[in-house]
């Protein structure tokens, strides 16, 4: 009994104490709810997807380097959107002990690297976009592929970017901004919640706060689509100049637009329109330009073995022009190949395939296409292969991830791994559970 | 005890210049929005086709699919010829076996004018029109016109009328032919009827293709430069006028085409950012081939539009229509057009005309006396007169097939602000003008300058309210795209706000107290009374609604669950279903079925299954009157929330399914409420505090996906007690914590012990255990609730409102309950949960309701107490109150079907989500398992898509399930003579592929295949499943959403049955 009342004493005081402790803590929050809340979303935010990449892995805030293009595999780096968020954030609420207005900075510096995230992608570094919408525009091919030709499996879909429209910095800012995700929403929430926590401290320094929050990524953004919005006037006056047959003036603006805008530098489309004027005005025989005209044109007639002749033509005085046709020759080695796959031409897809990773190491979109068609000319182990190296690029995606898997599966179970064959399918069912018919009926050994 | 109160939303005096800027900015920006769109930016002109004699025909049975057949027969290919057809919801247009143009739109009259001469041939040609609804009741309709001109000048036209074939099943059609083939003999089918839609008037949905674009024959000719070069620049000018008159240019070039009118960019070849989406094929595959192998509409739409980029290039062309009026000027206007030709001559050809303000037309097209700039072979200042080539039809294009262009994109930055700078503008002009009387009257009257500043900002509402409103109609199918953007309104607009300052003169001094009228003798009673009053007659209202028809519509597949289960309630006290030698108790909705099986002692039916549903929708009209009551101390935002919800679509729909969400919902509003009447005292009323748990237990065991309603309801309790900690210690709080941690853990052990004995293979929704980082996942969609709930149809001016009056009214604690608990719900569900579905959110739908009203009712609140207050004015007050009634109106107009169909509200255009309309119907198992059972012989065999449905409505078990991609969960059955997978409800053994299915097939005389739901068994069936049952299988009925097939033996040569007994059921 005694024991009982002692427990039940201690009971009391415990809940007593927590409470205490609980009110506190209250009290704390809601006098601070603003920075902790800001805080919390500004650094959780770092972990999440910012950028959402149709086809590789997804970026997060940790992963998006500053001054240069992620790479396929991200990883993180200290000059990041993410990192140099954290350390503005800790530094300003240290630093804002002593004095409130370095909240509002601080909350203004965190707005303008949320604002320049979608400016950095469309502006800065057009790379970036430019595999973003490669990648976008290569999802129907390949979901067009896995319905033909792999068994089936219905997982959820994701969501990605449609109907993206390129030809004007507007245009390209709105597509950046279609692949960013709950990560940089997060941040950017986190960033005005500081921003209000400021506000609602600093009762008498209101306007300068409000001013720096909406002027410095006004003013920053500014900065930063000004040489896009000097390309789009020049695109816009060469468009105009070729409606009115004037094709020299109109390579001209195109020329200079490329200058201001690196987008336009590295278009294989405007390389191709320039190429098409040259030769209607019978100037610059040889050009780069006129090559890639000729070779989209060969494109289009379903000739892709000429086109990489010409792209290759294009490609051999280096500069722009050439990043954009070995990208361009690449693409049509994956086209000829799938192509070739079509019409149950392996082994020259795989060549063909083959030779597009050499011409750009980037073009892993056609990793699946290959895994298959090792699978399908009995090169199991190959086909092993190139799953285990899709895998890394592909493993933020479950239905992809998942496929690939399969494969891998069905490919272990042909040269009798059995063992191999049901991990894989393990895998693939744990990473896509959903409607997964292929990895379903392959575990039960059909 | 304290007590929470909520008084009434006084404006201070210190805000009044405030709130006067708010309303004349929302009136400037609203005379800012109509100005741009009117005068600014290009509208899509819509046209309402003439459909001259045609009638509107259905098949006489009455069904809702129908399938109408004629023929036409040629001499000589047509030179001109268009269709223009039109049917209720949807169809599907054929020529030839091409299909030349489909429409849906649920609950519309779709219409469409289409070019059909390349898809027309001399001999006989079949028109074809399929159509399938979604609407009852009602059977499917059809309204054609065609008009053919064959090369020599005869004309053929024909329109809809008895004479047209129609079947409602394709199964009619013997061997192995489409039946839109024209090797089909229709003279068997039966003859279509007038619909009884003659008699009366019917809407008809608007066309963006001017159809003079088709009507009228293309004039003008082909234009070349003089030397024939491979690029020219063609030129003209032509006369309008008026600025802005309707104008239409076709245009149609040998090679790549700039098209430039008054030096506004029409067309571009600039191939910027290249599809590269376009499946790839071989240089010495046919495009043709290669463009079937991709599938789907999209593939279907490159097969019946040709590619410009493959083949030849005099084939291929099209002559595209563009709207040009935006860029015309009165006067002269240039057109410039350059032709980029690969190997061949520059050639132009452009055929246009402007519609003058009585309908008259005025035509302009290519001819010799365009300029032509010449590049090659010539001095590039050359310029001379074009060269004809020949009229429309000249080899090598022939008649060029017409189709409207991509509408034009001006999205860019520069455009973007010109439009900013427009909206801007007009607000700064508003205020100005604002300032600008308020100080000549203030000086003029000698009254305060603040004073008329108020007085004068109330004068604006008047114009809002009539602005908003007009909004309305462009949401509404029946009217055309941006309607009310008129100049006349605008005009109406500006005349309204000058008018009604006229009221200055008479300012009629500081509002009194009304005089008691005599009909108010007895006023305190009657206040007191009519609340009471009202709400009865909005609670019969609303029961009426919900009753009308309620057991229409067949069960579905969801309710037939629920249904089944509830009958184990009278044998061990649970639901469940028994197979495998087992009882399988209820995992989930465990409370659902009682009031089923209560109901169910009256008989098993759709009426009483329903019942339940019906009550607690009906009951959920008076709990949102209290709630209203209870959270803002008023009558109104109760009364106007309820009488809002009860004309609701939705909540009329779901209050007509015996499926969980109407349960969920009550339960949730009650604990919702509960709640609240708790945590509004200090320290918080335990009774109600235990009412609360019991209720939230219940909603739990209701839908277990509502658990998500504790924390948000914990979120509210922080936000209405922010700052306060002292109910941390009250003991009684963490005994309902516990005893609703007892329920969860109790649900979640069943749940688990339920799954455990016994395997199972497939998916399904069962695989979701609780909740998880679904954020994290590549499945996460941030937007879907919003899409689903907050912007979806009417429910876009209740989250705008909301939002709007989140600055005004956060200080009202029942405002910031509701509010709360609808963000962190939609927070949760959005992120924690990681299945998504539109009727996850509907238990807390009404939230949105009850938040928009009350920010619309604080708002009117503040409106009238600036007016009583500061403006001096009577007519000021009037103006007040003309505007709450004015928005209260505007958001009752909205939310139901009465007297707007707003469909195009919603954030993803026209797309209705899940029960959000009127007279849907989702699937009707009943007609389809009835025609089976009616049909079935000895020996035949039954494949149901849902058993159970089909054991209920055929009174009799199904043979097999058909489950070839594992997509339904299916348990395994070790107790059978061939142990196998079983379907979880009627346990029939399933058919997991090919092989299984042949098997039966072979053996049985007949076999019948029941699809439905058709989307989904046509989606998560194998492919070659269904190919078989393509090449076999006559489908011998359809009706909503689902079809039957019927496999007759070996005999797949000979006519079918099913389809022969069809035909003569239909004569």
């Amino acid at each position: 009994m005694k024991l009982f009342e002692r427990l039940w004493a201690w009971a009391v005081r415990t809940f007593a104490r927590l409470t205490k402790w609980a009110e506190a803590l209250g009290n704390f929050w809601a006098k601070y709810w603003l920075a902790i809340a800001g805080t919390f979303f500004v650094v959780g935010s770092t972990v999440l997807k910012w950028i959402e990449s149709p086809f590789t892995s997804d970026l997060k805030g940790l992963q998006i380097p500053i001054f240069h293009p992620p790479t396929l595999l991200p990883h993180m780096t200290l000059l990041s959107f993410g990192v140099i968020g954290i350390l503005i954030l800790v530094a300003g609420l240290f630093v804002s002990r002593y004095s409130l207005i370095v909240a509002g900075a601080t909350a203004a510096i965190l707005l303008t690297i949320f604002a320049l995230v979608p400016a950095q992608i469309a502006f800065i570094q057009p790379t970036m976009l430019q595999r973003l919408t490669e990648e976008d525009q290569t999802m129907p091919l390949e979901n067009s592929f896995n319905k033909k030709d792999l068994p089936q499996n219905y997982g959820a879909a994701e969501i990605i970017p449609k109907r993206m429209t390129l030809y004007s910095a507007w245009g390209r800012f709105v597509a950046a901004w279609s692949f960013l995700r709950l990560g940089w929403y997060c941040f950017g929430l986190g960033a005005a919640l500081i921003a209000v926590y400021a506000l609602s401290k600093l009762r008498g320094q209101r306007g300068v706060i409000t001013l720096a929050c909406l002027g410095l990524p006004l003013a920053a953004l500014a900065i930063v689509a000004l040489p896009a919005l000097v390309g789009q006037l020049y695109f816009s006056r060469g468009a105009l100049a070729k409606a009115e047959g004037r094709n020299e003036d109109a390579i001209a603006n195109f020329r200079t637009s490329m200058r201001w805008d690196t987008w336009n530098a590295l278009s294989i489309d405007l390389y191709g329109t320039i190429g098409e004027l040259q030769k209607l005005a019978n100037i610059s025989y040889d050009s780069p330009e006129r090559h890639i005209s000729t070779a989209l044109a060969m494109e289009k007639l379903s000739n892709y073995e000429q086109a990489v002749f010409e792209l290759d033509l294009a490609a051999r005085d280096g500069g722009r022009v050439a990043i954009a046709a070995r990208r361009e020759a690449a693409r049509a080695h994956i086209l000829l190949g799938l192509a070739l796959y079509n019409a149950n031409g392996y082994g020259g897809a795989i060549s063909n395939w083959q030779q597009a990773l050499v011409e750009d190491p980037d073009q892993v979109y056609e990793l699946p296409y290959l895994a298959r068609a090792y699978y399908n000319v009995g090169n199991f182990e190959a086909s092993i292969d190139t799953v285990i190296k899709l895998v890394p690029y592909v493993r933020d995606h479950n239905q992809s991830l998942a496929d690939a898997y399969s494969l891998a599966a069905d490919s272990s179970a042909k040269i009798g791994r059995f063992d191999d064959a049901r991990d894989y399918f393990n895998l693939s069912l744990a990473v896509d559970p959903i409607e997964n018919y292929w990895a379903l009926t392959g575990l039960a050994g059909e | 005890m304290e007590t929470l109160t909520s008084t009434a939303p006084v404006t201070r005096r210190s805000h009044v210049v405030g709130w006067s800027i708010g309303v004349v900015s929302l009136c400037g920006l609203l005379l800012g929005c109509y100005i741009l769109s009117t005068y600014f930016q290009p509208i899509p002109h819509q046209y309402q086709l003439d459909f001259g004699n045609a009638k509107w025909i259905q098949p006489a049975n009455g069904r809702p699919i129908a399938y109408f057949r004629t023929d036409v027969y040629l001499n000589a290919a047509p030179e001109q010829a268009w269709l223009e057809v039109s049917a209720m919801d949807n169809f599907k247009a054929i020529v030839n076996s091409h299909s030349v143009g489909s429409q849906d739109s649920v609950k519309t009259r779709v219409a469409e004018i289409v070019d059909i001469k390349k898809r027309l041939k001399a001999g006989t040609n079949v028109i074809a029109i399929s159509t399938s609804r979604a609407s009852y009741p009602g059977a499917a309709q059809i309204l054609v016109r065609g008009f053919i001109k064959q090369q020599g000048g005869k004309i053929t036209e024909f329109v809809s009328d008895e004479h047209w074939r129609v079947a409602t099943e394709t199964g009619i059609v013997p061997g192995s032919e489409d039946w839109t083939s024209s090797l089909v003999q229709d003279q068997s089918w039966p003859s279509a009827v007038l619909s009884p839609a003659n008699q009366s008037h019917v809407d008809i949905d608007y066309v963006d293709l001017n159809p003079l674009i088709v009507q009228l024959e293309p004039g003008g000719a082909w234009i070349q430069s003089e030397n024939a070069s491979s690029e020219a620049t063609f030129s003209t000018t032509i006369q309008a006028d008026r600025a802005r008159e309707e104008t239409w240019v076709q245009v149609a070039g040998s090679g790549n085409l700039d098209l430039l009118v008054n030096g506004q960019l029409i067309t571009s070849s600039i191939d910027y950012g290249s599809d590269t989406t376009r499946e790839p094929h071989l240089l010495t595959q046919s495009s043709e081939s290669s463009s079937n192998q991709v599938k789907g509409a999209r593939a279907e739409e490159r097969a019946t539009r040709p590619s410009k980029s493959s083949g030849s290039p005099f084939e291929k062309t099209t002559l595209e229509a563009y709207d040009v009026s935006f860029w015309i000027r009165k006067g002269a206007n240039s057109i410039i057009a350059t032709v980029r030709a690969d190997q061949h001559p520059a050639s132009f050809f452009l055929s246009g005309f402007f519609v003058g303000n009585d309908g008259g037309v005025r035509e302009f097209s290519t001819n010799s006396s365009w300029k032509a700039i010449d590049k090659a072979g010539a001095p590039a200042t050359s310029d001379h007169s074009a060269i004809e080539i020949g009229a429309d039809g000249v080899a090598p294009w022939g008649y060029l097939p017409q189709e409207l262009a991509r509408p034009i994109d001006r999205s860019n930055l520069f455009t973007y602000a010109k439009y900013v700078g427009v909206v801007a503008g007009v607000t700064a002009g508003v205020i100005g003008l604002w300032l600008l009387v308020a100080g000549l009257v203030a000086n003029k009257r000698g009254e305060t300058f603040r004073r008329l500043m108020a007085r004068d900002a109330l004068f604006h509402t008047p114009v809002i309210i009539g602005l908003l409103l007009l909004f309305l109609p462009n949401y509404d199918v029946r009217f055309p795209l941006e309607w009310s953007f008129q100049p006349r309104f605008i005009f109406a607009g500006f005349v309204l706000l000058f008018g009604v300052r006229l009221f200055h003169l008479f300012p009629g001094g500081p509002i009194r107290a009304q005089r008691k009228p005599w009909w108010e003798i007895n006023r305190d009673t009657l206040r007191a009374k009519a609340p009471y009053i009202f709400l009865v007659l909005i609670v019969s209202l609303g029961f009426a609604l919900r009753f009308h028809n309620f057991s229409q519509m067949s069960f579905d597949h969801d309710e037939m669950g629920l249904v089944t289960k509830s009958k184990g309630i009278y044998t061990l006290g649970i639901p469940y279903t028994v197979y495998a030698g087992g009882v399988r108790w209820i995992t989930t909705y465990e409370l659902v079925p009682y009031p089923l099986a209560l109901a169910g002692l009256f008989g098993y039916s759709e009426f009483t299954m329903r019942f339940p549903s019906l009550i607690m929708g009906t009951l959920c009209i008076a709990l949102i009157a209290l709630i209203g009551r209870r959270l803002f101390s008023s009558w109104r935002i109760g009364l106007i929330a309820a009488f809002i919800y009860a004309c609701m679509p939705l909540d009329i729909r779901w209050a007509q399914n015996c499926f969980y969400p109407q349960q969920c919902q009550f339960m949730a509003l009650l604990t919702t409420l509960l709640f609240y009447e708790a945590i509004r005292h200090r320290p918080f009323h335990t009774k109600y505090l235990t009412a609360a748990a019991i209720s939230f237990c219940l909603t739990y065991i209701s839908w277990e996906g509502s658990a998500f309603l504790l924390p948000s309801l914990f979120v509210g309790l922080f936000v209405v007690r922010w700052g306060e900690w002292w109910w941390l210690k009250q003991l009684h709080l963490y005994r309902c914590i516990f005893l609703i941690g007892a329920v969860v853990v109790a649900q979640f052990c069943s749940r688990t012990i339920a799954g455990e004995s016994y395997l199972q293979v497939g998916s399904g929704l069962s695989n979701l255990t609780g909740p998880s980082l679904f954020f994290l996942t590549p499945a996460y969609q941030p937007l879907f609730y919003i899409n689903k709930l907050l912007f979806s149809e009417n429910h876009v001016p209740f989250t705008i409102m909301a939002l709007i009056g989140l600055p005004f009214c956060w200080s009202q604690s029942g405002y910031r309950y509701l509010f709360s608990m609808l963000v962190s719900l939609w927070v949760c569900h959005t992120n924690f949960l990681a299945a998504l579905a539109p009727r996850y959110c509907y238990y807390y739908q009404p939230f949105v309701i009850m938040t928009g009203v009350a920010a619309t009712v604080l708002l009117y609140d503040r409106v009238l107490a600036l007016a009583r207050r500061e403006s001096y004015s009577p007519v000021g007050w009037i103006c007040a109150h003309t505007a709450g009634i004015g928005v209260i109106l505007f958001l009752f107009l909205q939310s139901n079907e009465w007297l707007f169909r707003d469909y195009e509200l919603s954030d993803t255009g026209n797309t209705p989500g899940l029960m959000t309309r009127m007279g849907m119907y989702r699937y009707n198992y009943r007609d389809a398992d009835h025609y089976v059972k009616d049909h079935l012989q000895p020996g035949d065999v039954v494949l149901p898509g849902i058993p159970h449905v089909y054991a209920f409505y055929a009174g009799q078990p199904g043979d097999y399930f058909l489950d070839t991609l594992l997509a339904s969960k299916v348990p395994y059955n070790q107790l059978l003579s061939e142990p196998r997978f079983v379907d979880k409800f009627g346990g029939l053994p399933v058919v997991r592929n090919l092989a299984e299915l042949k098997e039966i097939t072979n053996r049985a005389p007949r076999t019948w295949i029941i699809f439905a739901p058709y989307a989904s068994f046509e989606k998560l069936t194998a492919a070659n499943v269904l190919e078989y049952l393509n090449q076999n299988a006559k489908i011998v009925y359809e009706t909503y959403r689902a079809k039957v097939f019927l496999i007759e033996g070996h005999s797949e040569t000979q006519p079918t049955r099913g389809g022969m007994r069809t035909a003569q059921m239909a004569e």
